[in-house]
């Protein structure tokens, strides 16, 4: 979908020039240019920036309808968005709470939060009773296999 | 000590219960869509850190080999391949299941992937030795050079478009210069940030961008239920893979010489083979109605694939796909550094790895062949129920790496870029492979500079270099197309 690569070509020629200028400014040392931190930097942003204005050129005058688009091969579906976005938004809540609250209670809200995400709907009796027993001891077994076994000092 | 003591040494009754448990685990790991090898391996490389480096090598060997073959399983039962490398074999696995031959096709898809695997350690075994020691007459400038061709072909081969891949291989080196610079130790992009001091931890990312990425596609997708709820007979007979044996020997060297290809893997070794031998068959109009050929060739290819990974990674530090990239980040954490010193340093690996991966082939071959009853009762297990372990086991697998809350979040900030990729088709292959060799770019490019005090000459001037480059533009000629058009222009000046 030509829209598609062309927001993902503006993005990338945005980080590109922001990472050029960043890297532009960085010092030089005892006068050697050539071992300069911010030589690769430059390369490697001009390089994405090029990239990034080849995909433009390409893919500008097909949206404008300059040019036919070319076919391509069918790509997996991506799925419920709504469903991506609200178990990445339990995930980042788990992985905050695991300061404050500890493994166990952010390993709680992550697997009853995600189980409930993923059936994405009211749960029958008994799929409650799973979630509910997961919840409950899947962070306690996970805690103490990881603590005890593997000696990882979890919080 | 001798070859034979090396390999002798790992036999012993804890390394074979350790690569069977391994094995077997992988096995397992494999077949659940959603849970992928990278992922996998990358959880053990953190929780393998306690162990001596020959314990986690042998764990993450057979995990990677059994993995492999696990998605056949499901591939074949629910069309749902539970690893990338058994795409191709869904397509006939699954008619077979479909015609009541679900257990034939488990059958050879099991012994099948035992002959890959055997193979591609054979190669290894014999080709290696030699990759490293021609690798040692390479200077900075080639190691530059094979820098930028391994994302060069890595971008070529893994998406529809070598520009978006390139800019993923690119974004990936980007990433990698986040931090303190190897050269002056000025902090690159860290805004002040302390815990961005050492950069982005690379085996909480790979945790993400494999892991989380893949689990939340899982969860928004609906999964497949087994077409099959009993398994039969899952024997086959010799003469069939006589019958078989080009299509297996071509899978064979396909299967290698692909996975020895820097980024590109087994799902891709997969596809190539079994395209291949469409195309080679005598049975063609067999293709797609459920011919075992077909299952054979796409299965022998991807562990074949296994084997030829390990070449690249262990001679020159480059890896042949995203599991050995992370494979290779666990054993420079075990103090191992794969690449040209280390046949010198430690020749010892050149024949031990080959020895795992046989040794896992067999368990392979009895716990594939055991298993067959029992998958379609593990696959019966919900996706709901099983993603929230594995988002636990990311979350404590990115932490267990340093001990710090901030890896767990590089982990989530991955995830949610490996998703969105995918979902704007854009290849992740070359962002992890742009992460690996970015370091080894930058420190290559700027020390070959100094040495030849800011003159690229040594570029067109060493033979090797000069050899590096036409590759670089045949790579890119080959897949933009222009290299057809080249050709077709020359054979109308001929004419």
């Amino acid at each position: 979908m030509p829209w598609r690569d062309i927001a993902v070509a503006t993005v990338m020629l945005v980080i590109a020039v922001a990472a050029f200028r960043e890297s532009w400014n960085m010092p030089i040392f005892g006068g050697q240019r050539l071992t300069a931190p911010g030589l690769f930097p430059m390369i490697t942003a001009a390089a994405i920036g090029l990239l990034a204005l080849t995909v433009l050129i390409r893919r500008i005058p097909e949206v404008l309808g300059w040019r036919p688009i070319r076919p391509e091969a069918p790509e997996e579906e991506i799925g419920s968005v709504t469903k991506v976005i609200i178990c990445t938004l339990i995930t980042a809540g788990a992985v905050a709470l695991m300061r404050p609250a500890g493994f166990i209670i952010a390993g709680m809200f992550a697997t009853a939060g995600l189980m409930l995400a993923g059936l994405g709907r009211r749960p029958k009796l008994p799929e409650g009773a799973v979630i509910l027993g997961a919840a409950l001891i899947l962070p306690f077994v996970m805690h103490w296999v990881f603590t005890q076994i593997f000696l990882t000092p979890l919080p | 000590m001798t070859i034979l003591d090396y390999a002798a040494g790992l036999f012993t009754p804890y390394y074979i219960a350790l690569m069977a448990i391994s094995t077997l685990g992988g096995i397992v790991v494999g077949l659940l869509p959603g849970i992928t090898v990278t992922m996998s391996v990358g959880l053990l490389v953190g929780l393998t850190f306690g162990m001596p480096p020959l314990d986690a090598l042998i764990v993450l060997t057979c995990v990677f080999v059994g993995g492999i073959y696990g998605g056949s399983q499901s591939a074949i039962l629910i069309n749902v391949p539970g690893s990338p490398a058994a795409a191709a074999t869904a397509l006939e696995g699954h008619m077979m299941c479909k015609t009541g031959r679900a257990g034939q096709a488990i059958g050879f898809s099991t012994i099948a992937s035992g002959i890959g695997t055997v193979f591609g350690a054979l190669v290894l075994f014999a080709v290696a030795p030699m990759i490293a020691e021609f690798a040692l007459k390479f200077s900075a400038w080639e190691y530059f050079l094979l820098a930028v061709l391994g994302m060069a072909i890595s971008a070529a081969l893994c998406g529809r478009s070598m520009a978006l891949g390139l800019i993923g291989a690119f974004l990936g080196v980007m990433i990698a210069l986040v931090g303190m610079d190897s050269v002056w130790g000025y902090q690159r992009f860290t805004y002040g940030y302390t815990d961005l001091a050492a950069g982005f931890s690379f085996i909480p990312a790979m945790i993400g961008l494999f892991g989380l990425a893949e689990v939340l596609h899982a969860l928004s997708v609906r999964a497949g239920q087994p077409l099959a709820d009993k398994v039969g007979r899952v024997s086959t007979k010799v003469a069939d893979y006589w019958r078989y044996r080009m299509a297996i020997l071509r899978a064979n060297v396909i299967g290698v010489i692909i996975g020895a290809l820097p980024g590109v893997g087994a799902d891709i070794a997969a596809w190539v083979s079994y395209g291949s031998n469409k195309q080679m068959s005598k049975e063609k109009d067999q293709y797609g109605k459920g011919t075992p050929e077909g299952v054979v060739s796409a299965e022998t290819a991807n562990n074949a694939a296994v084997g030829g990974t390990y070449i690249p990674m262990l001679t020159l530090g480059i890896p042949g796909d995203a599991v050995t990239a992370v494979i290779l980040g666990g054993m420079v954490l075990h103090g191992l550094r794969p690449g040209p010193m280390f046949f010198l340093e430690s020749p010892q690996y050149f024949t031990i790895i080959p020895t795992i991966m046989v040794v896992s082939a067999v368990f392979l071959v009895v716990f594939g062949l055991m298993m067959a009853r029992v998958t379609p009762r593990i696959l019966g297990v919900p996706a709901w129920v099983l993603f929230p372990v594995v988002v636990l086991l990311a979350i404590v697998g990115s932490f267990a790496v340093n001990n710090r809350i901030f890896d767990v979040w590089v982990m989530f900030a991955f995830g949610v870029l490996g998703w969105g990729m995918r979902a704007l088709a854009i290849p992740t292959p070359p962002l992890v492979l742009g992460m690996i060799l970015g370091p080894m770019a930058d420190a290559e490019f700027r020390r070959a500079l100094s040495t030849s005090h800011g003159s690229l000459e040594p570029l067109f001037t060493r033979p090797l270099s000069l050899m590096l480059i036409v590759a670089l533009i045949l790579t890119i000629l080959a897949s933009t197309g222009g290299l057809r058009m080249l050709i077709e222009r020359f054979s109308r000046k001929t004419e």
